[in-house]
Parts: structure tokens; C-alpha cells; sequence
């Protein structure tokens, strides 16, 4: 029954946040419009930094920075407008060719 | 003719937002897996799976999981799991000038589909005109609409072993980075993810919600001062 509820009042929140805005989107500002998509594009950074920060691999020493470097290195490819495929690709990669060494060095 | 048909299709701004989605899904791919491997896990896995499209994003579903199962109450799951989902008041209020005047039908279906990865994909697509931006937006939010919940399903019955690969982890990092990289076309915006990622790493070891509320207003801010400047 807890899982039920807090699933429900979860739920319906979510879809107010996302319904609310658009039902009154006569009403909202291009100020707040822009303002909103800077805040979204925040949390997107913030998304991407407190995933790779919060990585966990208990097969490698370090997977923190091995991470940091892997996603750091897929981003500037994704800057010079590459596929996202290609950007998974160098991220992934990296990661695994990183893991490798570090795991030799260590 | 055939040749007008062709150059038609190109230019369909529903196909190209399905083009778009297709391989974020497959980077989402892990990540739904374990969000399925939760709801499996559940006291209530039938309404868990359930809210995959009413939560409909894959971070406050696995909190509000995660949650339940240390026992922490439903006050403690809702509130960890709105604060989460709270970045789409900000992602709404930033379509909603695309919307305007359109049917409440459309804002509904608008709403139903919106979350991470499609707001983001439609910021960064240079559309024609206002009717072509909603098309694309649709093309890509339907990809993502039936293709997460089947993912998630998929999760339900084999999604403990993508814990194994741990660089699997990292691929919702990569495409949501992508598509914040695709947006800095501009100081305010750089501003705006550079200070967030600031106070992101600032702020690692404060609540999820929480932390994404602050990365947002502070992002926010920055990239206000920074405009107000150049202008």
C-alpha cells in the first residue's frame, strides 16, 4: 500500500509539472520561458557531473577520474557536433581502454 | 515525382525526431534495464511498472524505489521523488512559448511525453517555424514514450546483470552531456552550465533532488547576470 501511494502522489506530481506550464503557456513570459530553459540546461550539466561523480566499479582502482576523463573526452566530440552513437562510442571506449591501463598500472 | 516524395520524407519533421531519439534509446538502454530491475524488486511491482509512464523519468522512479525499500515511509519516497522530477516545471515553462495556441489536446499529449532527452533533442534542433519544432518534438517523444516503458519491461525480467558492466552506467551521462553541449551557443548558456556544474560537483554529496534544484537556480542566475550584461 506504501509503494501504491507514494507511487501515485509521485505520479500525478510529475504530471503536473510537466502540464501545468504548457495549459498556461499564453501566460508565461519570454523572460520566464528563457530563464526556465537555462535552469534545464543546468540541470542537464548538473545531471551528466553528479553521474560520472557518483560512478562506482569495484574492478578498477580510481573509476572516478577514469570516468571524468572518458565522459570529458566523448564531450568534445559531442561539442564538434558529432552523432551521439560516435559520442558513445569514444565515451565507452575510453572508458574501457582507461580501465585496462589503470588496472596494469595498479 | 518519386524524387518529391523522397525530398518529403527527408524533410518530415516527425521522422527526423524518431531518427533523433532512436539512438538515445539505445543509450538509455542500461539505465532502463536497472530502473526495471527495481520495479521487479518492489513490494508492488505491478504498480511500479505502472508509473513508468505517469513518473515517466528513470532517476525519480529508482529513488522512490530505493527509498521504499529502506523503509522510509511515503512522505520521505514523494518528496525525494518530486524533488527530483522538479527540473520539468523548468523544461515545461521553457516549450510552453512553443505552444501557444495550440489545442489542449496538444499541450496534454506535449506533457505526457516530456522529460530529459526530449526537451532536450527539441532545444537543440534548429526547426523552421513553431509547427515544425511540435512535429519533431512528437516524432521524438512517442520514440521515447513507447520505447522507455518497453525497455523498462524488458528490465523487469533481466536487468540485474547490467549492474555487471559498470561502463553501461555511464551512457545516460554521455547523451544528456550531449545534448547540454549542443546548447552552448552562447555566454548565457555557458554561464548557466558552467556555474551548475560548479555547484554540481559542490554539491555531490547532497540529496539528488535537492542538489538538482540548486544547480538550477544558480545556473539560472548566472546565465541571467551574464545576458543582462551583453545586452
Amino acid at each position: 500500500m506504501t509503494t501504491v501511494v507514494a507511487l501515485a502522489i509521485v505520479g500525478a506530481g510529475s504530471l503536473a509539472y510537466r502540464l501545468l506550464p504548457l495549459l498556461g503557456a499564453a501566460r508565461v513570459p519570454e523572460s520566464v520561458s528563457r530563464a526556465a530553459s537555462w535552469a534545464g540546461l543546468s540541470v542537464l550539466a548538473a545531471v551528466t557531473v553528479r553521474g560520472v561523480l557518483h560512478h562506482q566499479d569495484g574492478s578498477i582502482p580510481w573509476p572516478v577520474p577514469v570516468a571524468v576523463v572518458s565522459v570529458a573526452l566523448a564531450l568534445v566530440v559531442a561539442a564538434r557536433g558529432r552523432h551521439l552513437l560516435l559520442v558513445l562510442t569514444v565515451g565507452a571506449g575510453s572508458y574501457l581502454a582507461l580501465s585496462a591501463l589503470v588496472a596494469t598500472l595498479a | 515525382m518519386n524524387q518529391d516524395l523522397v525530398i518529403t520524407r527527408d524533410q518530415s519533421p516527425v521522422l527526423t525526431g524518431i531518427r533523433a531519439m532512436a539512438p538515445m534509446l539505445l543509450a538509455y538502454a542500461p539505465f532502463a534495464l536497472l530502473v526495471g530491475a527495481a520495479v521487479s524488486a518492489s513490494d508492488s511491482p505491478l504498480v511500479a511498472w505502472l508509473s513508468t509512464w505517469t513518473v515517466y523519468g528513470g532517476a525519480a522512479h529508482l529513488a522512490v524505489l530505493d527509498v521504499l525499500q529502506h523503509d522510509a515511509g511515503v512522505l520521505g519516497a514523494a518528496v525525494v521523488g518530486l524533488m527530483v522530477n522538479a527540473r520539468m516545471v523548468a523544461y515545461s515553462m521553457s516549450l510552453a512559448p512553443h505552444w501557444r495556441g495550440t489545442s489542449t489536446l496538444s499541450k496534454m499529449g506535449a506533457a505526457l511525453m516530456l522529460t530529459d532527452a526530449t526537451w532536450g533533442l527539441t532545444r537543440s534542433h534548429a526547426a523552421q517555424d513553431d509547427t515544425a519544432r511540435r512535429r519533431f518534438y512528437f516524432g521524438a517523444g512517442l520514440t521515447l514514450w513507447f520505447g522507455w516503458p518497453l525497455l523498462v519491461t524488458v528490465g523487469v525480467l533481466v536487468g540485474d546483470w547490467v549492474r555487471a558492466v559498470p561502463a553501461l552506467s555511464l551512457l545516460p551521462c554521455l547523451t544528456l552531456g550531449s545534448l547540454a553541449m549542443r546548447q552552448l551557443g552562447n555566454r548565457a548558456a555557458l554561464a548557466a552550465a558552467g556555474t551548475a556544474t560548479v555547484v554540481g560537483v559542490a554539491t555531490t554529496r547532497a540529496d539528488g533532488g535537492l542538489a538538482l534544484v540548486a544547480c538550477a537556480a544558480a545556473g539560472a542566475t548566472a546565465a541571467a547576470v551574464v545576458h543582462r550584461r551583453s545586452a
